[in-house]
């Protein structure tokens, strides 16, 4: 994905979770860790993403992965869903039980502190609800899982 | 140890990866009978209990599935480790009911819906050892005296130096598994999204709900590198399976008592199910049929089940031909191939497959074989899983990605080079 005049942006798995300005789906955020939503192709779940930092978590994935959440190595190396929905909680690792969401924003601000870099407060500070992302982002928003428990419904 | 003792070993050692296989599809038909959210039911005055099962019986089933994976992997690590080749392409059960591999004559379990039979067959496979039971090695009565059997051959005639080829192993700093996911878990309350979501904490809703029923400190997937890795690698299939040989429970399978063995989560949902009216269980069990065959269907399905049974089949080739790599081709195969085809491919295949009626007097539903499907060739085996897919008329509602998804799944032939190509 590119802006309009083809400076390629760094792609990430949702809201205040862009490392520029600019870097949100509407290209019009004021600063890092402000944006409102995902630059990195929405996908369902687990492996489904194209690039690094697309992994979404909380779903599917090693304990490892998930404590990782939109901090993925490398393509189809993601941990589920993408936007990550407010609701969704890690099933495993020692996030278990807490929001998939926020530990995204603690490794997104930790990744920022590593390269001195300066950022915003997320619109959100819990991240976008399924009722939000189905209002303003996709009306057809779901995660994975038949228990149904990701919060954003089930992809079975 | 002699060779004949090694070669011994491995042909016990092969008998186990085929018994837990041979439950993973028996396990799985039961598990997508279930429908896990189940908005008939709500209509019912019990509605909510009934959910509350229905979803329960998803996860703690699914657990089970999960944990039988990890015992084929674990056993296949030991082949690994002594020299041997583990061979899983072809060697699912394929005609149901069946005996387990090795089993005593007079066992029998197929695919079956949900039901209190169903799980008392369930309790039958990982029916406690009693107390000093002899172990066998063939003609076994439980699967714990089958490795006692081999639990004595590793001892007695094993040393450390016996014990090579990590690098082939699944585990170790790869860390394939997990315990738990979205699927094993379930709600203590299935109605709990009914709760207003606190606008502070949006996650603490179903977290707080949510029951968790693996747990890592039951075992997990290790390599085995010595005598001690090796017997630890067989106690956690025992423990999970029927918890400790000295509690007469056999209720917990971790030092922490975080984790039901297997023995256990089946012997309370038939304690719970047999208390569920007949006509009430219609509200979240489909009308799957006993042990289906691709040829009992009609013909008009045969697309979709043979690449049903194809998916199923590649994903074994898959986990075989991880073996035989190491590094990041195996990594790259079994990762990527197994996540992206059990959970993207599979799972969506056999979702959509229960929702098409066969038309028939039972109201039944197109439900899973699990039939081993042979390839013409295995080089060839990648292009023709594609094929199958694109011969599935649009008219089944199968999911558009599928054929996308299999287009990227790895193919099983790696090159000279290493490089694993999609």
């Amino acid at each position: 994905m590119s802006s309009q005049n083809n400076i390629p942006i760094e792609l990430h798995a949702c809201m205040g979770l862009n490392a520029c300005k600019g870097h949100d789906r509407l290209g019009a955020n004021e600063c890092a860790g402000m944006g409102t939503c995902a630059t990195a192709a929405e996908h369902s779940c687990h492996t489904l993403n194209n690039c690094r930092g697309q992994g979404g978590c909380g779903l599917y994935g090693t304990a490892e992965e998930q404590n990782h959440p939109g901090d993925n190595p490398c393509s189809w190396r993601g941990s589920c869903a993408v936007p990550i929905n407010a609701e969704r909680f890690s099933t495993d690792g020692s996030n278990q039980g807490k929001s998939v969401w926020q530990r995204a924003r603690v490794v997104f601000e930790q990744r920022m502190n590593r390269s001195s870099r300066t950022f915003g407060p997320s619109p959100s500070p819990v991240g976008p609800t399924t009722a939000w992302l189905k209002q303003n982002y996709n009306p057809d928003y779901n995660a994975c899982g038949a228990s149904g428990m990701s919060g954003g419904g089930s992809c079975i | 140890m002699t060779d004949s003792q090694r070669q011994n070993l491995l042909c016990h050692l092969q008998t186990a990866v085929e018994i837990e296989l041979s439950t993973i599809p028996i396990y799985l038909y039961t598990y997508y009978s279930v429908n896990r959210i189940p908005s008939p039911c709500d209509a019912l005055k019990n509605g909510q209990a009934l959910a509350t099962y229905a979803n329960r019986a998803g996860g703690l089933i699914m657990s089970v599935a999960v944990e039988e994976m990890l015992h084929m992997s674990l056993a296949c690590n030991l082949m690994r480790a002594l020299g041997g080749y583990p061979k899983i392409y072809g060697k699912s059960p394929g005609a149901y009911p069946t005996n387990l591999p090795h089993h005593k004559k007079g066992f029998s379990v197929g695919l079956e819906k949900l039901s209190a039979d169903q799980l008392e067959k369930f309790l039958g496979i990982e029916k406690p050892e009693k107390r000093g039971a002899k172990p066998e090695g063939d003609n076994w009565d439980t699967i714990g005296q089958f490795y006692d059997y081999i639990t004595e051959l590793i001892e007695k005639q094993t040393t450390d130096k016996d014990y090579k080829q990590e690098a082939y192993q699944l585990g170790g700093a790869s860390r394939y598994y997990a315990a738990n996911n979205v699927d094993t878990v379930y709600p203590k309350d299935a109605y709990y999204f009914q709760q207003p979501e606190n606008p502070l904490n949006p996650a603490a809703r179903g977290a707080d709900q949510a029951v968790y029923p693996n747990n890592e400190d039951s075992g997990e997937l290790m390599v085995v590198k010595d005598k001690k890795s090796a017997l630890k690698a067989i106690h956690t299939i025992q423990h999970q399976g029927e918890g400790y040989a000295d509690d007469p429970s056999h209720e917990a399978d971790d030092p922490e008592k975080d984790e039901n063995s297997h023995w256990f989560k089946f012997k309370e949902l038939h304690k719970e199910i047999k208390k569920i009216k007949a006509d009430d269980l219609n509200c979240f069990i489909l009308t799957f049929p006993e042990n289906p065959t691709r040829a009992s269907y009609p013909s008009q399905f045969y697309p979709l089940v043979d690449l049903a049974n194809a998916v199923y089949s590649y994903l074994l080739l898959i986990t075989e031909v991880s073996f035989t790599l190491k590094g990041s081709a195996q990594s790259t195969l079994f990762y990527i191939g197994m996540h992206k085809g059990m959970i993207f491919i599979l799972d969506k295949i056999l979702g959509a497959m229960r929702y098409l009626y066969l038309n028939n007097k039972a109201g039944e539903v197109l439900a899973p074989t699990f039939e081993n499907y042979q390839f013409t060739s295995i080089a060839s085996a990648k292009q023709e899983l594609v094929a199958l897919a694109k011969t599935v008329p649009a008219s089944f509602g199968l999911d558009a990605n599928i054929i996308q998804r299999i287009e990227v799944l790895p193919d099983v032939n790696v090159g000279a080079d290493g490089v694993v190509r999609f």
